[in-house]
């Protein structure tokens, strides 16, 4: 939970810096937000399209990141177990195989 | 009417007839209570995805953005890109979490996670405040679509879409709903991208309008030819207002009653037929007529013609009336280019506060979206918790490709159909855009398309709120606070009776909301929701020191708090009281989430502190269940089926 909440925490900076700051640069540096790029401005164009493809890439890296953590908390857990009782993991639990075995 | 201006009802009836159709063949599959309050946790990523997007993009994404987009320009593309972004923040804190945890609704959570049902009690009362707050903007949807398709007046579109969308979801349920928002959201999809290329090819591209904007800062929207638009009296505060910018000639009948703030001059006619009204006055005409000091009432005995030369006019209107503009005059309540490119233009700046306006406005949208009642109860449908951060994904994609679309819409309304400005209209602009072809047929067609656009998207979140709302009245309310010994059949029967009894005062309420703008409407829904159930699940699902008073008093005094500061400013408004209160007063009143979600957020870990003995016997069981993944089996649904 703490490495899940840690990566959480992480990916949520990068995202809040970018989301937040964005209207600060637009109020501080004008000319460099009202650029003239491709018919809009560089400020627009980056609101208005590119950022949704920003959130995208983040939420792909967060789930990937998880997926991995989740897998080897589960294989941790799975091992400790075993160790204690000296049973393998699905004579307790009904859950699905994990990847370790 | 001409079968051409029926082209766009036959495509409304199509979607209706559709989507009820696919709501009764869904629910004769739908035999368990379980299969109608979340369809038994069986829908696939895919299928999901959509479903969720479906009932997510609602009349504020389909009309709404577009509209403010081009009334307001760069500051309300804040609007688009946080409805989005908030599922970045869902995905990353609580849909795993909340899934796993193994619920239908957020009271579920809540008395789960405390074992209160003292608790759901007080979180089910936001379910309803949410809920209402999100249902005003889609009646009024309803209201202007089928008032720009057929004619009618606004309440009569609102009631009679309202009673049909009601009437489903009291025969369909969630089941039937699953299926039918997935449907809708490609609907949606394809209504606002495939005429917008269209427009695109007839018109220019989105680049060349931009352009058109960035070229000519100071230049504004202009009549095209002589154009009559309906301007609304004191009723419709603050849409009664005419802001002019000069030069302008404009004709105004004598039903019309209004005041101007500036001196002007009334010059009989000379015939008998039209007088004319100098703003200000011109001395050479001093002679001929009288002068009528600035704010003074007039009532025109004779249709007079206002002929303005100077800047910053405000005609204000007591009494509304049909008022034409001829070619050549600047379009009323249209910023300059400038303005509108520009970030910090007149929807964050006019208290003067930019910054702290726009800042407030993104912490309640992006917080908002995971305190959404009807969003999250969905996300119980997914099988774990690993396809539910792989569905808001797939959320997140088609609802990034939609919103890119919708600021095409208002930047090309704003240069095709400028007039959409003078009477406060602009949440028309997705289904009067099309009608400006030269071919009619074309245009007819395409504005059937948007209207249809337009019809999936109240209906699909119309009908999640109902649901939701419903669900929270006969499944919290009635079958566990009025009758906990109550059976499903008659759980079922209070669902339908609720149903129809919410889907009522969402109209009634709908009735009081045409002068809003639609998307700022819902994105107040969202304040509420930030500075409510967003704290809640944040701190509920990661914070083991919570306590259910903690809980309760920050989401009670954030959650209220923002519906009252946010209600009052309504109010303020729509009796034309905007100087009532200091300007950073009303920007926090109006945009409460930057002190609401830090409110709650505190109150919650102050309170918890002082009531610690509270703390549940058995909170890391709970916080095991929250976060264990899937595969140590940890997890069970907090209602068996």
């Amino acid at each position: 939970m703490r490495r899940q909440l840690a990566l959480s925490i992480r990916i949520a900076s990068i995202f809040m810096i970018i989301l937040l700051g964005l209207p600060l640069l637009n109020y501080a540096l004008p000319s460099v937000a009202n650029l003239p790029v491709f018919g809009f401005t560089a400020t627009w164009l980056f609101l208005g399209i590119l950022f949704y493809p920003l959130t995208w890439f983040l939420s792909w890296l967060f789930i990937r990141r998880s997926n991995e953590i989740e897998a080897s908390l589960a294989a941790d857990m799975s091992r400790s177990f075993a160790d204690v009782s000296g049973l393998p993991l699905d004579a307790a639990t009904p859950a699905e195989p994990t990847e370790e075995r | 009417m001409a079968f051409i201006d029926l082209i766009p009802l036959f495509f409304v009836i199509f979607i209706v007839i559709a989507t009820v159709a696919l709501g009764i063949w869904a629910t004769r599959r739908a035999k368990t209570a379980s299969d109608f309050f979340v369809a038994s946790r069986s829908v696939g990523v895919g299928m999901n995805a959509s479903a969720i997007s479906g009932e997510y993009l609602s009349a504020a994404s389909f009309m709404g953005v577009a509209g403010l987009v081009m009334r307001y320009g760069y500051d309300t593309l804040w609007y688009p890109v946080c409805y989005a972004a908030g599922y970045l923040f869902l995905l990353l804190f609580i849909a795993g979490p909340l899934r796993r945890f193994g619920a239908y609704t957020i009271p579920d959570f809540a008395e789960g996670r405390f074992d209160s049902p003292l608790f759901r009690k007080i979180a089910v009362t936001f379910v309803l405040f949410i809920g209402f707050f999100y249902t005003m903007p889609q009646m009024k949807g309803a209201g202007v679509v089928m008032g720009e398709i057929m004619g009618w007046p606004y309440w009569v579109g609102l009631v009679v879409v309202g009673a049909v969308i009601t009437f489903n979801v009291a025969i369909g349920g969630m089941k039937g709903i699953t299926f039918v928002q997935a449907f809708q959201y490609w609907v949606k999809m394809f209504a606002i991208s495939v005429p917008v290329f269209i427009l695109m090819s007839v018109f220019g591209g989105y680049g060349s309008h931009m352009k058109a904007n960035v070229h000519n800062p100071g230049q504004r929207p202009i009549f095209a030819s002589t154009t009559t638009r309906d301007i609304k009296g004191k009723t419709g505060a603050p849409a009664n207002v005419l802001a002019v910018t000069a030069p302008a000639t404009l004709g105004i009948g004598t039903e019309a009653e209004f005041a101007i703030n500036r001196e002007a001059l009334l010059v009989p006619s000379t015939s008998g037929t039209t007088d004319t009204l100098y703003v200000p006055p011109l001395s050479a005409m001093r002679a001929n007529g009288s002068v009528i000091a600035a704010n003074t009432m007039i009532k025109p005995a004779r249709p007079v013609e206002v002929n303005i030369t100077g800047d910053s006019t405000k005609l204000t209107f007591e009494e509304g009336g049909l008022v034409s503009f001829r070619g050549d005059s600047r379009v009323p309540n249209a910023p300059d280019n400038q303005h509108w490119l520009r970030p910090f233009g007149d929807f964050t700046s006019k208290q003067g506060f930019p910054l702290l306006y726009t800042y407030s406005l993104i912490i309640g949208l992006v917080c908002g979206t995971a305190g959404l009642p009807h969003i999250l109860v969905r996300f119980y449908t997914n099988p774990d918790g690993r396809a539910a951060k792989r569905t808001t994904f797939w959320v997140m994609v088609l609802i990034g490709v939609f919103y890119m679309f919708t600021p095409i819409w208002g930047t090309m309304g704003r240069a095709i159909v400028p007039e959409l400005y003078a009477n406060n209209k602009t949440d028309a602009v997705v289904i009067n855009l099309p009608r400006a072809l030269h071919s009619p047929m074309l245009g007819a067609i395409l504005s059937g398309i948007t209207s249809a656009g337009a019809f999936a998207a109240f209906m699909s979140t119309f009908s999640g709120l109902l649901v939701s709302m419903s669900g929270a009245v006969a499944h919290d309310i009635y079958g566990r606070i009025l009758r906990p010994k109550s059976s499903p059949e008659s759980r079922l029967a209070a669902f339908k009776y609720a149903s129809i009894g919410i889907g009522a005062v969402a109209i009634l309420l709908g009735l009081l909301v045409e002068q809003f703008d639609i998307a700022k409407m819902v994105g107040w829904a969202f304040a509420i929701g930030a500075a409510s159930y967003f704290p809640l699940l944040l701190l509920g699902s990661w914070w083991r020191g919570l306590t259910m008073t903690g809980a309760a008093t920050g989401m009670l005094v954030g959650g209220l708090a923002s519906v009252g500061t946010i209600v009052t400013v309504m109010v303020f408004d729509k009796m034309g009281k905007s100087g009532v209160v200091s300007p950073l007063a009303r920007v926090l009143m109006e945009q409460p989430a930057i002190w609401a979600v830090p409110l709650s957020l505190a109150l919650m870990i102050i309170v918890s502190k002082m009531t610690a003995r509270a703390i549940p016997a058995d909170v890391d069981v709970k916080m095991l269940r929250l976060h264990a993944p899937e595969e140590l089996g940890h997890s069970k649904n907090y209602i068996e089926h």
